[in-house]
């Protein structure tokens, strides 16, 4: 047994730890600025996965809702028939356009592409733009029967040449609406009593059910 | 597992209940309490040690991923494609669901139903409230049929089985040329046998016998095991009418059986379940029932049924004993008593001599006072009782005999023409065994040159004593018409491939005076051809036979137009007529006779004067189940997963014996045991059953399967093959046998100990003597209790339920119908060994008693929806929630998969789900109902109270500017219930019929000194003893 070598042994150990530590503190920093950066990306891509806001995906056939709902003023509903009557609005069959293109515009090549569309029997697979999570049972009919406009939840299409999502269409941007305080909406709606008042944190003069329920099944 | 029954002390029926052979044992010892939920699986198919994960494997490869349609960045959710229609259907809308009226073609029963149909696809099969007879139910297999339709394993085109690997598949052109060629030959020589099975669609057998006149010889023969041939027979002895006669329930007082499961699968269970349960509602109200009166049923049974497990006295017999015990209440009747006409003919009473109550009571082990009791309430009831005889429990002549004995003493007693029907509302019994003998014998002489099979498996079905395989393949052309390359199939020249139910043409006669159509919901899914179609095609093939006629649907319409429009039309011409029938499902009515059939006493005195005599030593009884049937289900992953409603086994066949059987073999439960009967013998692991006869064996048959499909191949073991052949019928029932130990174990998947509540009390139940002096009784003490919580604010609707324990039957469909609206996946038998299942709804099955003699409650357990609700209190993330209307919310997209709130729930009614089970392919996914969310891995799930079909009724009510009328939502439990033991409503509506069921005297919450203040609202279970 050496008592000398015993404390060299320990200053030994020591001087690593003090090593040791300065490596685990330049690491920390670094650990913490690596966190920092993933997190912040995950973050923001997190956030523009969940809202879409802004997407114009290009489409089989440049349909132009500019010219169609704006300039020649076709109601939305003439071709969006299942609004009114269900929950989805519908993108229209390939033989609504032709109620009108087997005579108008029938030299154009996109016309072209509908046409044989509908006479082969393929239909046109359109790429969706207001993409709801599955587990989110939007109902149309319950929101366009209520008076609320297209406009309201897809923005100005009578000015899109390419739609976009206008609008954020997350849960909390719902929930605006259905807590009343949304001012873009008519104030008929906004200021009518919800039928059943229930819960807490909602204010007075919500205008729609907020139950998880509502939307989701 | 009893042991806090204290909890109970304030009731005054202080039952133990019990749930499973043992468990009445283990209350002696200290109280092990079952694991509530197992640890997480850390590898798929480490549960319990069982490694075998085959068909787990398959379920996950069917899952295989639904690629999702290129990604443009991985930061933007993937491209989703919108396809419309090219052509709009004018009445299809997107969302929005078609209904069809048709008809149910798994069995011959033929209930109306309703096709729920989304963008052309039926996702749900539900009975037609409109039809006279099955008033809206449906049974479990029924429901499940729709799973059917999208089986991978079927057919997609015709198959010629002796070419190997993928050049096997036929094409129909060829294959009509040349069975056209081979037919046409038959027109002046050889023989052509055309086998079916039962079938209640009268223009397939006209189109039948229209194609066989072609032919020098050629002969339909029917035949199916589970047909009613015993009733058909003895209705032949004893009324010289080979038909089977409608129970008209009812009607009846007093109600007595031996063993026929006619609130189960015999006869018309749907149609016989709704008026069994009219007889038997107490309620305070005319609404709810009779006030203080019930029908008194008691069942003599070998086999616990379930409906022998609703009975008021259900006393255990060997399986062939029931004969016997008929004939003593005869012969107490008859000599005992000198009652009856009967008692005047010298010569029958000669023949009853030998079957005097204290000798026949002796031989069977029962007290000849239960059967001089027995003799003297029926005689007390005569013209308001009914006897009925054993059904699928005793088949082959020993059934013959009983019905022959029941048909007397129904007669006797002047029932028949009451509460028996056997003069208007009739079925003819087609099936024949000795038509089929006839063929076997014909095809081992080499005499049938070709044999059309149809609809029947009879290489798995028949028992291999007959013969049947030997004989098949000294056929010349054998053609097998079949969904799916089944053990016949694989045996045939030529397989014609034919669609499912759904998707074909066809009718069905209910009864005397009742049509019913079946129409298609889907344009066929593949290049399959129906049984009508193939022979229309054939006889064209042929030459000479059906010229013009250019399918099926067009032969239907004529038949209808000469056939039927006549009498049902009421003058509508003849296009108006079928739109109507189409639209309705049915035409006709259910019309009563209330006359009696006269006996032909000289054939009955002939036939029972020749009566086997009794055989001592076991025997054994091969009897269906709710699930499996016949086994024709046997590829229906919900069927399978289904438990069975008494032994609560899913995924397995065993061999039930008595608990005494049981410990003189020294068996457990999972102990392979070897039943042999004559030369053939089987291996299957033992279950003991309560209530089971010492000496009786009960097996299921429809296991067993080689060539059912991925999903049914290999489960259990084919029990069929033990039958043997009887002079008059098939014998199933009564089977002399033996039976030893093997030393291997099979461990049984069976839920009954699963989600216990550990012994308190959670079912009551009260005499109806009792009752009748208080209607409180058996449900005394439970006022409110105070809380803590704030109260809830429900000024809009506010949803509850109340089952009626007395009405439930135990049939499990509300379990199906459950799992089809609500996308419920299948998990596997590992799985449910681990205690895994993932129904939202069981039925839990306890027991009372003595374990020879047990009393049964059976009590659907579903998400209580408590308004206090344990498990709101202990999500972290907020993803279960109280809603305004009472609901307890869950929400998938918030959970974590914790499981807190399961731990937290004392009715252990929620299911979390391990693996990704519902990712599954098309077509599988096409099964799906688009309304509710496909669950993935790693969240908790459970009942809804049905919110999907709860906002699609508020969302109709809102169009029309109204509040929901009552009656208009229905959940799919309720819907399904063929005896209306569920009822569903708004509490805040009080006149609802919700609100009148739960302030009922018999109301309980279950656990409620919990205080947790449950949404569902149970009837206390009134036993007439």
């Amino acid at each position: 047994m050496n008592v000398t070598d015993n404390n060299s042994d320990n200053k030994a150990g020591n001087k690593n730890d003090v090593s040791q530590k300065g490596i685990a503190k330049k690491y920390k920093i670094l650990g913490a600025l690596v966190f920092l950066i993933i997190a912040g990306t995950a973050v923001s891509a997190l956030r523009r996965t969940a809202v879409n806001q802004g997407y114009a995906p290009t489409q089989p056939i440049p349909f132009s809702h500019k010219l169609h709902a704006g300039q020649y003023n076709i109601p939305c509903m003439y071709c969006h028939v299942g609004v009114e009557k269900s929950r989805h609005a519908t993108i229209p069959s390939t033989n609504i356009c032709m109620n009108c293109h087997s005579q108008v515009k029938t030299d154009s090549p996109h016309i072209a592409k509908i046409r044989e569309a509908f006479e082969s029997g393929k239909p046109i697979e359109w790429v969706k733009v207001h993409d709801m999570p599955d587990h989110v049972y939007f109902n149309h009919k319950r929101h366009v029967t209520k008076g609320i406009a297209c406009e309201t939840c897809h923005g100005d299409v009578k000015k899109m040449a390419v739609v976009k999502q206008a609008k954020a269409l997350s849960m909390g941007w719902c929930l605006d609406c259905h807590r009343g305080q949304n001012k873009e909406l008519p104030a008929s709606i906004a200021k009518a009593e919800v039928e059943n008042p229930h819960g807490t944190g909602i204010p007075k003069g919500g205008v729609a059910p907020v139950s998880c329920y509502t939307c989701h099944r | 597992m009893a042991s806090n029954l204290d909890l109970n002390a304030s009731d005054e029926s202080n039952k133990t209940y019990w749930r499973a052979a043992g468990d009445l044992e283990d209350q002696v010892g200290p109280h092990q309490p079952e694991p509530e939920f197992l640890s997480s699986p850390t590898r798929e198919g480490e549960v319990d040690g069982l490694s075998d994960s085959s068909r787990r494997t398959f379920m996950k490869i069917m899952g295989a991923s639904f690629a999702l349609l290129g990604t443009s960045a991985c930061t933007r959710r993937p491209v989703e494609k919108i396809v419309p229609f090219h052509r709009k259907p004018e009445d299809v809308t997107l969302g929005v669901p078609q209904y069809f009226a048709s008809s149910c073609v798994e069995c011959s029963s033929g209930c109306g139903t309703v096709v729920k149909s989304r963008e052309g696809r039926p996702i749900k099969i539900e009975g037609n409230p409109k039809h006279p007879l099955s008033q809206g139910g449906l049974c479990a297999r029924g429901q499940a049929s729709v799973l059917n339709l999208y089986d991978p394993d079927r057919l997609r085109t015709p198959v010629l089985p002796a070419r190997k690997g993928a050049s096997n598949e036929g094409k129909w052109a060829d294959i009509d040329a040349a069975l056209g060629t081979t037919l046409s030959g038959l027109k002046q020589s050889g023989s052509l046998r055309v086998l079916t099975s039962e079938s209640a669609s009268p223009t397939r057998r006209k189109l039948i016998k229209e194609f066989l006149s072609a032919f020098k010889d050629g002969k339909h023969v029917v035949y199916e095991p589970l047909a009613l041939e015993e009733v058909g027979l003895a209705g032949e002895i004893t009324f010289s009418s080979r038909s089977a006669p409608r129970l008209i329930l009812d009607k009846a007082d007093y109600i007595l059986s031996f063993g026929a499961d006619f609130l189960g699968n015999w006869g018309d269970p749907i149609t016989y379940s709704k008026a069994f349960s009219k007889v038997r509602r107490v309620g305070t109200t005319a609404e709810q029932g009779r006030t203080k009166k019930m029908a008194k049923f008691v069942a003599f049974e070998s086999m616990m049924t379930v409906t022998g497990s609703n009975a008021d006295l259900r006393l255990p017999v060997k399986s062939g004993d029931e004969v016997r015990i008929a004939l003593a209440i005869l012969h107490e009747l008859v000599i005992g008593q000198g009652k009856t006409a009967l008692a005047s003919d010298a010569e029958f009473k000669k023949i009853l001599g030998g079957y005097a109550p204290s000798v026949v009571a002796a031989e069977c082990g029962l007290s000849a006072d239960a059967i001089r009791d027995v003799a003297n309430q029926l005689y007390e009831n005569r013209t308001r009782g009914l006897v009925v005889g054993a059904g699928h429990n005793l088949k082959g002549d020993a059934g013959v005999a009983l019905e022959v004995t029941v048909n007397l003493l129904n007669a006797a007693l002047g029932n028949d023409g009451v509460t028996v029907d056997g003069t208007v509302n009739v079925s003819p019994v087609h099936s024949s065994w000795s038509d089929l003998q006839q063929l076997v014998a014909d095809m081992k002489l080499g005499k049938v040159d070709v044999l059309f099979i149809q609809d029947f498996n009879p290489i798995f079905a028949l028992p291999k004593a007959l013969g049947f395989e030997e004989a098949l393949s000294k056929v010349k052309k054998v053609v097998v018409f079949s969904a799916y390359l089944d053990e016949t199939a694989q045996k045939a020249d030529y397989v014609l491939s034919t669609p499912h139910g759904l998707e074909v043409w066809g009718d069905v006669e209910n009864n005397t005076g009742l049509l019913s159509v079946v129409q298609p919901t889907i344009r066929p899914l593949y290049s399959n051809r129906s049984f009508e179609d193939s022979l229309l095609a054939l006889g064209q093939a042929a030459g000479g036979l059906f010229a013009g006629v250019a399918s099926y649907h067009e032969y239907l319409k004529n038949t209808w137009k000469t056939q039927y429009a006549p009498q049902y039309s009421g003058g509508k011409s003849f296009d108006l007529f079928w739109e109507d029938t189409l639209r309705d499902g049915f035409v006709g009515k259910v019309a009563t006779s209330g006359k009696s059939r006269a006996i032909n006493l000289g054939a009955v005195k002939g036939f029972l004067g020749q009566l086997a005599k009794r055989e001592s030593g076991f025997a054994v009884v091969v009897y269906p189940n709710m699930a499996q049937y016949d086994g024709r289900h046997a590829n229906n992953g919900w069927l399978q997963e289904l438990p069975d409603p008494i032994t609560k086994v899913t995924w397995d066949n065993y061999a039930a014996v008595s608990s005494a059987t049981a410990k003189k073999l020294g068996v457990k439960e999972g102990d392979v045991v070897k039943v042999a009967v004559g030369a053939e013998s089987v291996d299957l692991p033992a279950y003991i059953q309560p209530g089971l006869h010492d000496e009786t064996i009960a097996l299921q048959m429809g296991y067993g399967r080689t060539a059912a499909g991925r999903v049914g191949n290999a489960v259990g073991v084919n029990v069929q093959h033990l039958g043997q052949v009887g002079t008059r019928a098939l014998q199933l029932g009564a089977l002399k046998a033996t039976i030893s130990k093997t030393g291997r174990i099979s461990k049984l998947a069976t839920t009954q100990k699963h989600h216990s509540i550990e012994g308190r009390a959670v079912v009551k139940e009260a005499s109806l003597a009792a009752y009748a002096k208080d209607p409180h009784a058996g449900n005394k003490g439970h006022e409110e209790d105070l809380t803590l919580w704030p109260k809830h604010d429900y000024s809009g609707y506010r949803w509850m339920m109340a089952i009626d324990l007395n009405a439930c039957t135990g049939c499990s469909a509300c379990v199906i119908a459950c799992q089809s609206e609500n996308n419920i996946p299948v998990v596997g038998k590992e799985f449910v060994s681990g205690s895994r299942e993932m129904h939202w709804l069981r039925i839990d099955r306890y027991y009372s008693g003595r374990a020879d003699q047990p009393e049964v409650i059976h009590q659907p357990m579903m998400c209580q929806h408590c308004e206090n609700a344990p498990c709101e209190t202990v999500c972290p993330v907020l993803a279960t929630m109280h809603d305004h209307e009472g609901i307890n919310q869950q929400v998938y997209n918030r959970c974590v998969g914790t499981r807190y709130c399961a731990n937290n729930c004392p009715y252990k009614v929620r299911r979390f789900n391990w693996f990704t089970f519902t990712d599954v392919a098309t077509p599988q996914n096409l099964a799906y109902n688009p309304e509710v969310t496909v669950r993935t891995r790693g969240v908790m799930e459970k009942c809804t109270f049905c919110i999907q079909r709860v906002m699609e009724v508020k969302d109709k009510a809102k169009d029309h500017g109204r509040k929901v009328i009552d009656g208009e939502v229905k959940t799919a439990c309720q819907q399904s219930c063929p005896t209306d033991a569920i009822v569903f409503g708004d509490i805040n509506d009080k006149a609802s019929r919700v609100s009148v069921v739960s302030k009922d005297p018999r109301g309980f919450h279950v656990l409620h000194e919990l205080n947790v203040k449950p949404s569902v609202t149970y009837l206390t279970k009134i036993r007439n003893t």
